[in-house]
């Protein structure tokens, strides 16, 4: 089986299955479209993935590396979050940090669907949630000028859903 | 994207803060939330405000009011709305100056007013030079310009305006309705029998798709035959070369409904009216001159049954609402190619009446949508299965109450169904109940179960 290997922003190098490293769609492009020949036995250069968060990434692609494609979907349309695997859920529980490297790391390295059930674990946190939860939870500074937030909730206030 | 980019990365920052994944990411996040979570919010933060709000842009209709046109600064913030309602019971004068800045994003306006002057309304519409689709509702349209000066003002105005829903029977508005109707692709209009000889005045040429809502308020019954210049409109609509969906609305005056046959190139039709003693069959003759057309749906207040006087086997989707009387095997004999069917209350008195009509559409039939008794489809069920391209079944329940559902499972088993839906029109008793016993039913992975539009029962 042909390996490939890549080298981490910390230069830690890694000898992972092509077919795996193939999860990824910037490696995939680099292989089919530019021409690397990973024969040569030079490593990919992933400068913006640490080796830690590449190590978790290549845990993850060798469970799903069968995976189907998924179907596409309506952007506009609310999607479900309840259905994210059981091991998927296993695999996420990290502090934030982590996860929001690791959803950093596979949009540098367009994996859609590691980016999707990170999204929906992140958007699963943030329901249901007050504003000022929301903002302890994930650190977010409420930077409105003065009044600036009381407006935009008397704008909402006029706001309906448009019926297509 | 307009989106500041500007906050993208952490600035050194030692806490870690969602804030610092980039616009895309944030953005694929929200995509999981629906519209009022995504609405709610807009108020954690500017930047959130600015990412939610861009991706409910073209979901949200903003209700314009009143009080809202004095304060110029309302405006003149981060959001820019495409849609836009504004229903109030008198337009005022002057009311449209701090709209300006407001006024030059939207591209699809709904207005009502109860009333509202000429003038006024035209100055009031004047700064939405974007407006791709306009519904203008007006029920008292006082006149103050003369006829001449209010068309001179209507010159340029709406350049854009592609869409138009116009109903106010007021005279001087198919001025306006002539300014815009050169570029009009859609136009939906209410016309008084007076009006008729303006509006013939319009070049519809580029329209592909006109309802006419005949407003017969007033008139006197026995003498519209006389006054009602159907030869003229006739000759009037069969000039529109590109008209394809046609929509006609009258009180009781059926020979309005004729008027379709002058645009045999329709494919869409809708014939919606009153008509509570007339053998309904004269109302649909224009069907049969249009040899195009696929889609036909009816509306129509009636105590007689809906038959016609030859089958139309052209047309492949067929709605019927209103109280008009079906009879499905006449109906099977009339509509033999039908793909799509969408009726009220099918006088089903037997089971062989039953399996007559859907074996008459058992090659052809992919959508019904049947508003049935729950006693009804459980003693028929297993007819269902002669359909043999069947993709979806909604059974709209008038019950108040349901406790089994057993008898569907020889529906949801059919290879091709794809999709039943089951809505209830009756009382809240079945909302509770419903839902539990779909999650009980043996659905097969082929076939999607909906309650009310929500899916239910997963399969696992």
């Amino acid at each position: 089986m042909s390996t490939i290997k890549l080298e981490t922003s910390d230069g830690v190098k890694f000898t992972v299955k092509t077919q795996v490293a193939k999860c990824s769609g910037t490696i995939r492009t680099m292989l089919e479209d530019i021409g690397i020949n990973p024969q040569d036995g030079e490593a990919i250069p992933l400068s913006n993935v640490h080796s830690t968060i590449l190590q978790k990434i290549l845990v993850w692609a060798e469970h799903h590396v069968d995976d189907p494609e998924p179907p596409r979907e309506d952007a506009d349309a609310a999607k479900r979050t309840d259905d994210i695997c059981s091991w998927d859920e296993d695999f996420l529980k990290v502090d934030q940090r982590t996860l929001f490297d690791v959803m950093l790391a596979a949009n540098y390295l367009d994996m859609k669907q590691l980016i999707a059930v990170c999204c929906k674990t992140v958007a699963n946190m943030i329901k249901g949630k007050t504003a000022d939860q929301i903002r302890r939870t994930f650190n977010i500074e409420n930077d409105f000028p003065p009044g600036e937030e009381d407006k935009i909730r008397l704008r909402n206030q006029f706001c309906e859903e448009r019926s297509r | 994207m307009e989106v500041d980019q500007a906050k993208e990365t952490a600035s050194g920052a030692i806490v870690w803060s969602l804030d610092h994944l980039p616009n895309e990411i944030l953005l694929k996040i929200f995509r999981n939330f629906g519209f009022w979570e995504l609405m709610f919010y807009t108020k954690i933060s500017p930047r959130w405000n600015e990412l939610c709000f861009y991706l409910l842009r073209d979901r949200v209709t903003f209700q314009l009011q009143r009080e809202m046109l004095i304060p110029p600064q309302f405006w003149t913030q981060d959001r820019c709305y495409r849609d836009v309602s504004y229903e109030t019971d008198y337009l005022p004068d002057g009311s449209s100056f701090y709209l300006q800045p407001f006024a030059e994003h939207v591209q699809k306006l709904d207005l009502t007013f109860y009333r509202a002057d000429d003038g006024s309304l035209l100055e009031f519409l004047r700064p939405f030079g974007k407006v791709v689709t306009l519904a203008l509702i007006v029920d008292r349209l006082q006149p103050r310009k003369p006829r001449p000066r209010f068309l001179e003002a209507c010159a340029g105005i709406l350049p854009e305006v592609r869409h138009l829903t116009i109903r106010c029977c007021y005279l001087k508005l198919v001025g306006l309705l002539a300014e815009v109707a050169p570029r009009l692709v859609t136009l939906d209009v209410e016309l008084v029998v007076r009006v008729l000889p303006q509006f013939f005045e319009c070049q519809l040429g580029a329209l592909e798709s006109l309802t006419l809502r005949f407003n017969m308020t007033g008139v006197d019954g026995r003498t519209i035959e006389d006054t009602f210049p159907k030869a003229a409109l006739v000759q009037f609509l069969s000039q529109m070369r590109h008209v394809r969906k046609l929509g006609i609305f009258v009180d009781f005056f059926y020979p309005a409904c004729d008027v379709a046959s002058a645009l045999p190139s329709v494919e869409e039709l809708t014939v919606s009216g009153k008509f509570s003693v007339m053998p309904v069959n004269k109302i649909f003759n224009c069907v049969h001159q249009m040899p195009l057309l696929r889609s036909l749906s009816i509306n129509v207040e009636s105590l007689n049954w809906l038959e016609l006087d030859e089958p139309v086997p052209q047309v492949a989707a067929l709605k019927v609402t209103g109280s008009i009387r079906i009879h499905l095997p006449t109906l099977a004999r009339t509509f033999p190619s039908l793909r799509v069917l969408s009726v009220n209350f099918p006088n089903i008195s037997t089971d062989a009446e039953l399996s007559f009509a859907l074996s008459k559409w058992e090659n052809t039939l992919e959508e019904l949508s049947f508003r049935i008794s729950l006693e009804c489809v459980q003693k028929t069920a297993a007819i269902f299965n002669i359909l043999r391209k069947i993709r979806k079944i909604t059974f709209d329940f008038v019950d108040y109450y349901m406790d089994d559902i057993a008898f569907l499972s020889s529906i949801v088993s059919m290879q091709t169904l794809q999709e039943l839906h089951i809505r209830q029109v009756g009382g809240e008793a079945w909302r509770e109940t419903v839902p539990e016993l779909c999650e009980r039913l043996r659905c097969p992975p082929s076939c999607a179960l909906f309650v009310d539009g929500y899916r239910v029962g997963l399969n696992g």
